[in-house]
């Protein structure tokens, strides 16, 4: 079909008579199979895709109970020209909106429906906590969040790649005015740290060298841990440490795991195709014991970013840096082998211990998310970080000298 | 395994020396043997998993002669699976009696399924694999691929330090040695004694025409190894991998070792005796368009002329009939008689949109929104952010007017700006001379010529090497903008 005739589609239904989420120029309605034919408008993916996958992604999504899609929609024409989702997550839903960048009134349009969708989450349906992330090149629908009260909670640096450069990924959080007024604005509260906070060198990487019997499956060599694949000898050891775990101050309960859903959801691919979720095992060197595991997930290879994680399980190894060897060899991994450009991170508030370690290990504070669950008798925040590979690979500096980037960590 | 698939086994049977076996070719050879009289399944007496027969047929029957590098990431190959349905028997060493592909210090040798206990040496692969997946790995893909894998083992203890991987094209036979790095300065000198042993083997003792090696630019024990052999490099790409030994980005280096008998019969192309035509100098990029109003369904990257979209079954159909009515073939190349069907399905993509390797848009006018061609990134490695362009313009009437170019520099901006690539490469014939030409017009440079890549037309045709950095495209002069006219 040319363009021509798609401009020449005449009497506009004008969003049928639909009397909320209805803007100036664009309305939302769900998203229905009959999109598929504007899939390139709608789905946000920086891949091409053809109606026909496209209708049965829409049919797999419609079945899907943990997000749901919205279609934008131009009133003039009835044409989809993008799509709002919304990811349904305890007291915290997350909103992703998303205008097909080829319209000049793009950025226009994403103003329009953060406007019509904010008051209706919020105010309508009484959402606690929502978040809702935006591109920091979106002006205009910065400056919508703005307006509506939303308020600017984290900053991931540098965490999206747009037109060929690093553009930094903004967190604006709506919160609930009863609760506001109830509870008092979560940012008030300063935020609670441990530690020095100052960074340490990284370890010098082990060899195995003329050892006849290098460790089995290592991946990457400490002086003291090596990080190696996930086999089921690991999952066993894992799964009694959890049975046996003494303490409760993670942010979370302690959880019962068998063996046999650690594999799960430990189970690699047995392809070599990327994947987006690496995890490792850890073992200590000198009795090659299984300790902890760590690993990156929610690996983006477009956008070259990914979030960490780490755990020690055996408590009798904790506090003694082997944690952090084992993080600064998954570092390397993640910006050395794998070419990454940004890590994140993400700990509950009350997690004082981890957030300190983050620290010391090189990332930065880059901000709060607000009211993510509940706990305690009250909404708990996370603390999020960021790291990026040229401040990895930065040698540490004494404390005693200005660092050499001055950018201001929001919180 | 060879038997089943071919080349090794003549090989090693015209030769008198029988190429190196494993127990998994051996019982993949049993399989074959009683496949032949019927299509049970059969499983082994040691209680190893069951192995359709018929699926080892129906591989067999369709088994494709091309590259298989849908695995590869970065710069570690895959090991081709084999279905190993037995136990080792023998507990002695490896090398014990081997009489070649044996040196000091390592020896050579088929895959074995005990192998799976060292998948992060033998495997080399970027990610972890444990060996309960890479055994399972071992036991049930054995008969899949063209390659065929061979263990790199230190003699004195008989562990797996790495792997050796051949993959047999029309002519070339493409070799990948990978040590563990993790064995520090010994993985480097293990690697050069690797390739002192296998490229004569390949070349001098089983007669292969050409072999080729792809190392990275600071591997200098290796390259020197090949280089002291005879073996020439073919081309080399400038900052295009990233060193796994230092994190640096190097050279990709390509050598060639030739058969000496049929180097004195048959010339060898390089970059110095090509038939050139055109200026070879990079022309402005055509600049973007925009578009008012409603773009055209599906359309992604918009030119002045062309725009990008995605292939759907309209698009497929159209490529079946302009393939069909080419007047003639491009130097070099050959017409195929497709159909919607196989178009499209060669163009499927995925669900989940998750990290596609092979990314192809179809090309259409944007007056008439006819369909003229179609272009590509295909095997995108997101760890050494690279890629390999493809271009085809479908439409004779289209060809020689800047629509191809100006297709290809949406592609590239797609590769640079949306994928976020640092670099590109392209391959043509050494007989395509005129896509040569257009590829030095779009900006990229040459990195080599790898000889006798492919039979064409009665003699042997080589691959020239292209690139382009992302950092050179955005260099590229730029065509401004026409007035832009009232929507």
């Amino acid at each position: 079909m040319t363009e021509q005739v798609l401009n020449a589609s005449a009497s506009p239904p004008e969003s049928h008579g639909q009397t909320f989420l209805v803007g100036e120029e664009i309305y939302l309605r769900r998203i229905e199979k009959r999109d598929a034919r504007f899939v390139m408008s709608v789905r946000n993916t920086p891949y091409p895709q053809s109606p026909a996958v496209a209708e049965e992604w829409i049919a797999q999504g419609l079945r899907d109970k943990s997000f749901g899609v919205w279609t934008v929609v131009r009133r003039q024409d009835d044409r989809p020209v993008g799509s709002m989702t919304l990811h349904h997550r305890n007291v915290a839903p997350l909103v992703d909106v998303h205008i097909d960048p080829l319209y000049p009134s793009a950025g226009r349009w994403m103003a329009e429906v953060y406007r019509l969708v904010v008051p209706w989450l919020r105010d309508e349906i009484h959402v606690i906590s929502l978040q809702l992330p935006v591109a920091a090149d979106q002006t205009e629908a910065i400056a919508a969040l703005e307006e509506l009260g939303c308020v600017r909670s984290a900053c991931f640096r540098e965490m999206l790649r747009a037109d060929g450069r690093w553009v930094d990924l903004l967190r604006y959080v709506a919160l609930h005015l009863h609760w506001l007024e109830r509870l008092g604005h979560p940012a008030d509260r300063p935020i609670a740290r441990s530690g020095s906070g100052v960074r340490r060198p990284i370890p010098p990487h082990g060899t195995v060298g003329s050892d006849p019997q290098p460790p089995n499956g290592a991946m990457a060599i400490g002086q003291r841990v090596y990080l190696k694949a996930f086999d089921k000898e690991d999952a066993e050891r894992l799964s009694q440490f959890n049975r046996i775990e003494s303490e409760t101050g993670f942010g979370h309960s302690r959880l019962l795991t068998t063996d046999g859903n650690k594999v799960q959801s430990r189970l690699e691919a047995p392809s070599f195709r990327l994947r987006d979720y690496v995890p490792f095992v850890i073992r200590r060197r000198s009795d090659d014991r299984t300790i902890g595991d760590c690993g990156l997930e929610n690996i983006d290879f477009v956008h070259q970013s990914a979030e960490s994680y780490s755990w020690l399980y055996d408590p009798a190894t904790r506090g003694e840096g082997l944690g952090y060897e084992a993080k600064q060899l998954l570092l390397g991994f993640a910006f050395d082998t794998l070419g990454l450009h940004s890590i994140q991170s993400y700990v509950m508030e009350q997690n004082l211990r981890s957030a300190a370690a983050l620290r010391t290990q090189g990332y930065r504070e880059a901000g709060r998310l607000f009211w993510k669950q509940t706990g305690d008798g009250q909404f708990l925040n996370q603390l999020v970080f960021d790291l990026l590979a040229d401040e990895w690979r930065a040698p540490v500096l004494p404390p005693s000298l200005p660092t050499p980037d001055t950018r201001e960590s929001v919180s | 395994m060879e038997r089943v698939e071919g080349s090794g086994g003549r090989e090693g049977a015209e030769h008198g020396r029988p190429i190196l076996d494993s127990a998994a070719s051996r019982m993949a050879a049993r399989c074959v043997d009683r496949f032949a009289r019927d299509d049970t399944v059969v499983a082994s007496k040691t209680n190893a998993p069951l192995v359709a027969l018929g699926e080892i047929r129906e591989h067999m029957a369709h088994s494709p002669i091309k590259r298989n590098d849908d695995h590869h990431q970065g710069d570690r190959p895959i090991m081709t699976t084999t279905i190993d349905t037995t136990t080792p028997t023998s507990t002695e060493p490896g090398y014990a009696g081997q009489t070649f592909l044996a040196s000091d210090e390592i020896s050579i040798r088929r895959i074995e399924k005990a192998d799976a206990r060292f998948s992060m040496s033998g495997r080399a692969s970027t990610f972890p694999i444990s060996p309960a997946v890479t055994e399972e790995w071992i036991t049930s893909d054995l008969s899949k691929g063209r390659e065929s894998w061979y263990a790199i083992v230190r003699k004195a203890d008989d562990r797996v330090v790495g792997s050796c991987v051949f993959h047999p094209h029309r002519v070339n036979t493409e070799v990948k040695v990978t040590i563990d790095p993790l064995f520090g300065e010994a993985a480097a000198r293990w690697k050069a004694e690797t390739i002192r042993l296998v490229l004569p083997w390949r070349v001098d003792e089983t007669q292969a025409m050409s072999v080729s090696v792809t190392l990275d630019g600071d591997e200098v024990e290796a390259i020197a190894a090949a280089i002291d052999l005879g073996a020439r490099e073919a081309a080399r790409t400038p900052g295009l991998i990233r060193s796994p030994r230092t994190g640096e980005w190097v050279d990709q280096v390509c050598l060639v070792y030739l058969n000496r008998t049929w180097q004195d019969r048959l010339p060898v192309p390089t970059l110095g005796n090509l038939v050139r035509s055109g200026t070879g100098e990079p022309r402005p990029v055509p600049a973007k368009g925009t578009w008012e109003g409603a773009p055209s369904r599906g359309a992604i990257l918009v030119g002045q002329r062309v725009y990008l979209k995605a292939v759907d079954t309209d698009d497929a159909s159209e490529m079946a009939r302009l393939g069909r009515i080419d007047p003639g073939a491009y130097p070099g190349g050959f017409r195929a008689v497709n159909n919607a069907e196989n178009m499209a399905h060669r163009r499927l993509e995925d669900i989940t949109q998750r990290l596609r390797r092979d990314i192809g848009f179809a090309v259409r006018l944007r007056g008439d929104d006819r369909l003229i061609g179609e272009v590509a990134v295909l095997g995108v490695d997101y760890v050494n952010q690279t890629g390999e362009t493809a271009s085809w313009m479908f439409d004779p009437d289209f060809r020689g007017s800047g629509y191809g170019s100006e297709a290809k520099h949406l592609l590239l901006e797609y590769c640079f700006d949306i994928l976020g690539l640092r670099a590109v490469q392209s391959r043509v014939s050494t007989e395509n001379a005129r896509s040569a030409a257009a590829l030095r017009k779009q900006g990229y440079r040459e990195a080599g010529v790898i000889p006798w890549v492919e039979l064409d037309h009665g003699f042997l045709s080589g691959d020239i090497i292209f690139h382009l950095s992302a950092e050179e495209w955005r260099a590229l002069p730029r065509a401004k903008a026409p007035e832009r006219e009232t929507a």
